[in-house]
């Protein structure tokens, strides 16, 4: 539920400030859902390993676009 | 594929559900926003549409395998038979709950005969049986039983240590995020005192004989998690229902 109204407000305020980067709203939504899961702490330890699992996958889409940016700017250097 | 997975998950579970309608249709959504639409932020919420699925998905596993009408009745079996136990006995003296290293592997509560549990030292080990002697003297007996919070604890990877802060985790992992039975725990750890706060809790406290020996769930889990943390014989002291908390104190003996 808290992470369904981030993302609402998220998109939303993203939306507002005329962002036009993919980029941009993917990493504040990661940063988002990161933070909510670890708020939710006392989750069992068989729903802390799955989401642990979701939260590296997402971290990983994340580090994705870090290494495609990071090209972007020694190719265009 | 997809009816496999239907399957395998239930889509009665509405998390299940929830999330495979979400994650499907926002991977559905996704391309046709970001090539055909060309729009980032419509692709965005495809994007967060995708992410709030799999966490559904991933979240279904916090709900039980059986109804918690099927849980309430067996506890409630659990403890009507416990409690006729105790009144054919007439073990009317407070419970001393046992860390697992004074039993066989899991923390028990001992009833005995005693009504001054002060008195009582445990010197070695107790065996593993429903009526123990846990002394010399002839009155040195009573009975050992699995409460609640022993099971509980088996869900913990780590035993928790002596620590307010250490105590306070564990009984919030179990409280708040295992069995969803409180709002928060706070735990204040006083030499052989320690006093737990439970707010919002969902179990009450009834004056019958079996809480009044074992305690209400609420103060059997703390008291099993104190007396683990300690590795110390620990006694429900007080165990007081106010709005909206619950009070427990604990007595952790020598």
């Amino acid at each position: 539920m808290a992470l369904a109204v981030l993302f609402s407000v998220i998109n939303v305020i993203m939306a507002i400030g005329d962002n036009k980067s993919l980029d941009a709203h993917f990493t504040v939504l990661v940063i988002a859902s990161l933070v909510v899961t670890l708020l939710f702490a006392y989750f069992s330890p068989k729903v802390r390993k799955t989401l642990n699992a979701l939260t590296f996958a997402f971290f990983v889409g994340f580090l994705v676009i870090v290494v495609l940016r990071a090209r972007d700017v020694l190719v265009g250097s | 594929m997809l009816n496999g997975m239907l399957d395998r998950y239930s889509v009665k579970d509405p998390y299940v559900g929830l999330g495979l309608g979400l994650t499907i249709s926002g991977a559905c959504l996704a391309p046709i926003f970001y090539f055909i639409v060309e729009s980032v932020p419509f692709t965005a919420i495809a994007i967060s549409s995708i992410m709030l699925g799999l966490v559904c998905v991933a979240l279904a596993n916090t709900r039980p395998a059986i109804s918690p009408e099927a849980s309430q009745m067996m506890l409630e079996a659990g403890m009507e038979n416990i409690a006729a136990l105790l009144e054919e006995l007439g073990l009317s003296g407070k419970a001393i709950y046992l860390p697992s290293s004074l039993r066989d592997g899991r923390s028990q509560a001992l009833v005995p005969i005693r009504q001054d549990y002060s008195s009582i030292k445990f010197e070695d080990r107790i065996p593993g049986r429903l009526i123990v002697r846990h002394g010399k003297d002839p009155q040195d007996v009573g009975i050992a039983v699995a409460t609640p919070g022993s099971i509980c604890l088996d869900g913990l990877e780590v035993k928790p240590g002596p620590t307010s802060t250490e105590i306070e985790s564990a009984l919030s992992t179990i409280l708040v995020g295992m069995l969803d039975i409180a709002g928060s725990v706070s735990v204040i750890a006083n030499e052989n005192k320690v006093k737990v706060e439970v707010a919002k809790p969902k179990l009450g406290y009834e004056n019958v004989w079996f809480f009044r020996s074992l305690g209400s769930p609420l103060a059997s889990i703390a008291a099993t998690a104190v007396c683990e943390a300690f590795n110390k014989p620990v006694v429900v002291a007080r165990d007081e229902y106010q709005k909206g908390k619950a009070v427990i104190e604990l007595e952790v003996l020598s």
